[in-house]
């Protein structure tokens, strides 16, 4: 099957950074059109995005999340996804701008690397593998947009401007952003602990990889314990939203990429 | 001298803090960054935690080298005590039932979560885990742990066109005695599992005998008692997730969640 990936993927970026674009011109202009053009062509770039991965999931057999082109990719969608989700429920505009160009370096870093699909090696053939990815990402989405909410607190108490959202709405987003991560990735350790047992035959790995993803699960379970305690609400939490998501990176990609690892990406 | 019912009651609040939790998690969490830095560059160390349980390599391995293996057993007794402190938290609420009933999945998640790392101590001090064991067709392995006896009926690698091995299917049986107690024909992620023992075909090769190459599959044996234990854990933990999700999104559409202020 022949799939048309290069102008949906280049179609996609072009939205993004448009979309991008405009969103820091609303940031100074603030006109009601301005943002809903944004949003616009976030959903067309999402769109392009979502025909390209289902087409290259109909052509491969199996969801395409085996090297770091594929990963990121869909990482990429993933995060696009978690902004529409924020962005229809508290219509927080502009203050997306920060997954969204994470997006972009996302979507752009993708775009000179080959959009082969590899063929599947049989370990790899089980829905567990495809639900253990997919929640994984989806996780790793939230964690970023816990990420983006952390540092505009962090802005918005220092600068107090009218041009961000105000600081009980970016805490409850960040906190939203957590929970949401956090149960997700719990259902992707299930998932891949399960796998790892039918696979080798035990369900926790001591691979660097594995540890790190306990690790994770750890810090964001504590990150659920943590908004319950008045010092650490607000700067506090947005500080450990930052922190979790350089885990999260280098978890993704230090491991992946610089280490010996069970999940190796390239 | 403070009374008894009061030290318990003192005792007791502090297993159940919400602070304890986060001090664990958070210590835990640091000495195991830290510490698994070393994991990749000391292969001779760590590189066959996945071969051993894990009791069995603080035992050999370890005890070799402890000013690199020190954080493990550390940041696992603080898991530990976050486990018991969890499970103070579940056993609180327990007691509160009637009127925290809408935790309901919270909790099931902390229960997820001692009963995976119950597990996982039980199957690090009384499982084992072994690799290589090289069979040929009709040949049979004893499993003296178990009382079993494991014999590879057939045996078919697929080769891709390349000459890639790609699958390797193995028809194991299980016996106990003379009594079959399972049958499978093995593949990736089709393992032979009977009570927490799991067989995997993880290879092949080939060996002369009567004029001709007879191909003979090597397996990974592995058993761990607390598996069922560990997949009820994951089996709450997944349930409690989905109601969790399901409270939070039921709570905002009614907008009976407290604002924050």
């Amino acid at each position: 099957m022949n799939i048309p990936q290069t102008p949906l993927l280049y179609g996609a970026f072009g939205a993004y950074l448009l979309a991008v674009a405009l969103y820091l011109f609303h940031l100074s202009l603030r006109r009601t059109w301005v943002w809903r053009s944004a949003f616009m062509l976030v959903l067309v770039g999402f769109a392009l995005q979502t025909i390209c991965l289902a087409l290259r999931w109909i052509a491969a057999g199996y969801l395409p999340v085996t090297n770091l082109f594929a990963t990121q990719f869909f990482f990429s969608w993933a995060l696009a996804a978690t902004y529409l989700y924020f962005e229809l429920r508290y219509r927080i505009h502009a203050a997306g701008l920060f997954v969204m160009f994470c997006n972009l370096l996302l979507l752009g870093s993708v775009l000179p690397r080959s959009p082969k699909i590899p063929p599947l090696i049989p370990a790899l053939d089980t829905p567990l593998f495809t639900l253990h990815v997919s929640l994984s990402f989806a996780g790793y989405a939230f964690f970023a947009m816990a990420f983006s909410m952390g540092v505009l607190y962090l802005l918005q108490k220092r600068l107090q401007t009218k041009l961000l959202p105000d600081l009980p709405l970016l805490r409850k987003l960040n906190e939203e952003a957590v929970f949401l991560g956090f149960n997700l990735f719990t259902l992707c350790m299930i998932f891949g602990s399960i796998w790892a047992y039918v696979a080798w035959g035990y369900y926790f790995s001591w691979n660097i990889k594995g540890v790190w993803s306990a690790l994770i699960w750890l810090f964001y379970a504590g990150m659920c314990h943590a908004k319950f305690i008045r010092r650490w609400q607000g700067s506090g939490y947005a500080v450990l939203s930052i922190v979790g998501f350089g885990v999260v990176l280098f978890t993704y990609l230090g491991i992946g990429l610089l280490m010996s690892s069970n999940h190796p990406l390239d | 001298m403070m009374k008894l019912p009061l030290l318990v009651s003192r005792v007791w609040k502090l297993l159940c803090s919400l602070k304890l939790t986060i001090v664990l998690a958070s210590i835990a969490t640091l000495l195991a960054i830290g510490g698994s830095v070393l994991m990749p560059f000391n292969p001779q160390v760590f590189g066959g935690l996945d071969s051993m349980p894990l009791g069995l390599w603080i035992e050999k391995v370890a005890t070799q080298s402890p000013g690199m293996t020190w954080w493990i057993p550390v940041a696992g007794f603080l898991v530990v005590l976050l486990a018991l402190n969890t499970l103070c938290c579940f056993i609180d609420w327990l007691g509160h039932f009637q009127v925290r009933w809408r935790k309901c999945g919270e909790y099931l998640i902390h229960l997820g979560f001692v009963l995976i790392l119950g597990a996982f101590l039980w199957g690090s001090q009384s499982g084992f885990r072994s690799g290589e064991n090289a069979l040929l067709v009709g040949q049979s392995l004893s499993l003296p742990q178990l009382g079993v006896l494991l014999k590879l009926e057939a045996f078919k690698p697929v080769l891709a066109p390349s000459g890639r091995p790609m699958e390797m299917l193995n028809t194991l049986a299980l016996y106990k005695g003379d009594q079959l107690l399972k049958r499978v024909q093995t593949r990736s992620n089709h393992p032979l599992i009977w009570n927490g023992l799991v067989v995997i075909p993880a290879s092949y090769g080939q060996t002369r005998g009567g004029g001709r190459y007879m191909p003979y599959s090597i397996l990974t044996i592995n058993y761990d008692p607390g598996t069922n234990i560990a997949f009820a854990g994951s089996l709450a933990m997944g349930c409690g997730v989905l109601l969790t999700l399901f409270s939070f999104y039921r709570k905002r559409a009614r907008g009976d969640r407290p604002d924050i202020v």
